[in-house]
């Protein structure tokens, strides 16, 4: 099962196969990162590009995908602006909230497009552990490798990530909420208007 | 283990089930399984992880990316062998590159003011061919993307395989025009010099933006503009509109 790649001289199907198993959720772990469809399409392209040069040097093919998420995550590290804000563990919040029904209920009702916008506004340092974690292609054993970070790191991001995910879903919701509410006009019967 | 360790472990849990078997995570589900409060916890947080994973699962990947790779490949594998340099032109060429390098990143990064018109490309485009063009490299000089272009089988409507962080990276030129970060390749096809403007569909209004190509002419040059669903090209050359459709 576990071919060395550099044996196969990357056949074309190889690579075909390579792409089909994993050009989807990197897309959407890039679209996560960068936030913009044409930014993510880069990165996913780039990260390919890469691996057509240089991946076929990995001894064993079940590394691939390891590797093409690491190089991703790298180059978005790489090109990403410079003045970004990185906020570190130690200002966020700990402990673990619990999930309420209603924070259940209203993530089932959203759409792709909208979890991306609210994975997007996590910050930096959870949202790409947080990413992986949902793709659900790698366990946090793998995270860890990607992200080059210890499994106790990655599974203090997740918990804190999921905290920050479910507030910034609730402040929208509420936001939601206000913008739907009716303002009951006044009763003008009972009322002082033009005293 | 205590339940705030088994918490901390089962957030890690994939809600696919497909960490069941991993050690920390089955002692952590086993204490779940024993303590009611925990196994509640569990449960919503199970209910939540699933609806995010769902609706994540649910993004749709553009059109025509999966084809873009797999022909990004095809150049890569074109790729010139790399000429034996001495260290020191090794050591040079890798100063200019990290400060070519940062230089495109500081044009890549900085956001456009507004977003701009396929006209003001075009405009760009007729003032170079009127003899504003400086001396620059050419496609041959690119490696796989010259390839990839001088193919005499290339057409320029099929995408463009490369995204245009690796096209800088190679060492095409780019500016920025209206705002728009527009990188430019000059290449030779059947002996005649053809210039591709190439920018982010996305830095662009919608209005003008076609996938069918527009002509215009303006002396003795013309140009085609089409878009895609990535980029906003710009095709010129003096060779009148049935030259530039034999590539398009």
């Amino acid at each position: 099962m576990d071919r060395p790649i550099s044996q196969l001289e990357m056949p074309s199907d190889v690579f075909v196969q390579l792409v089909d198993a994993h050009y989807t959720a990197l897309y959407r772990f890039a679209l996560s990162l960068a936030r913009r469809e044409a930014d993510a399409c880069d990165l996913v392209q780039q990260t390919f590009f890469i691996w057509a040069k240089r991946g076929h040097q990995l001894r064993e093919d079940t590394k691939a995908k390891t590797w093409l998420f690491t190089t991703l995550y790298r180059e978005f590290l790489r090109g990403r602006r410079r003045d970004q804000r990185v906020q570190s563990i130690e200002e966020l919040p700990a402990g673990a909230d619990d999930v309420a029904a209603e924070e259940i209920d209203h993530a089932r009702r959203l759409d792709g497009s909208q979890i991306v916008e609210a994975l997007q506004q996590v910050d930096e340092v959870y949202r790409a552990p947080l990413v992986l974690f949902y793709l659900q292609d790698m366990s946090y054993h793998e995270i860890a490798e990607s992200l080059d970070v210890p499994i106790g790191t990655v599974m203090s991001r997740l918990s804190r990530g999921k905290i920050q995910l479910r507030r910034l879903l609730a402040n929208k919701e509420t936001a939601a909420s206000r913008l739907g509410t009716v303002v009951e006009f006044p009763d003008l019967k009972k009322g002082t208007a033009g005293k | 283990m205590t339940n705030d360790e088994a918490k901390f472990t089962l957030q890690g849990y994939r809600p696919n089930g497909s960490d069941a078997d991993d050690p920390a995570i089955a002692e952590a589900l086993a204490q779940a399984e024993r303590d009611p409060a925990l196994r509640a916890w569990f449960e919503r947080e199970q209910q939540f992880d699933t609806a995010i994973a769902t609706g994540l699962g649910n993004v749709v990947v553009p059109h025509g990316l999966r084809d873009s790779i797999l022909a990004g490949k095809k150049l890569s594998n074109a790729h010139r062998p790399v000429l034996a340099l001495p260290w020191w032109a090794g050591m040079a060429a890798a100063v200019a590159l990290t400060v070519g390098t940062l230089a495109v990143m500081q044009l890549v990064k900085a956001p456009p003011q507004e977003l701009a018109s396929v006209n003001s490309v075009v405009d760009f485009a007729w003032t170079e061919m009127n003899g504003a063009h400086p001396r620059s490299k050419h496609a041959d000089e690119y490696g796989e993307v010259g390839t990839w272009l001088e193919n005499p089988e290339t057409r320029l409507r099929n995408g463009m395989p490369l995204g245009l962080q690796t096209l800088i990276d190679k060492g095409c030129r780019s500016q920025r025009i209206a705002g728009a970060l527009v990188v430019e390749v000059c290449f030779r096809r059947n002996g005649k010099i053809f210039h591709v403007y190439i920018a982010p569909r996305d830095s662009f209004h919608d209005r003008g933006l076609d996938t069918e190509p527009t002509f215009q002419q303006k002396g003795e040059f013309v140009t085609a503009s089409w878009a895609d669903d990535r980029f906003v090209y710009v095709l010129a050359s003096k060779h009148g509109s049935d030259g530039l459709r034999a590539i398009l």
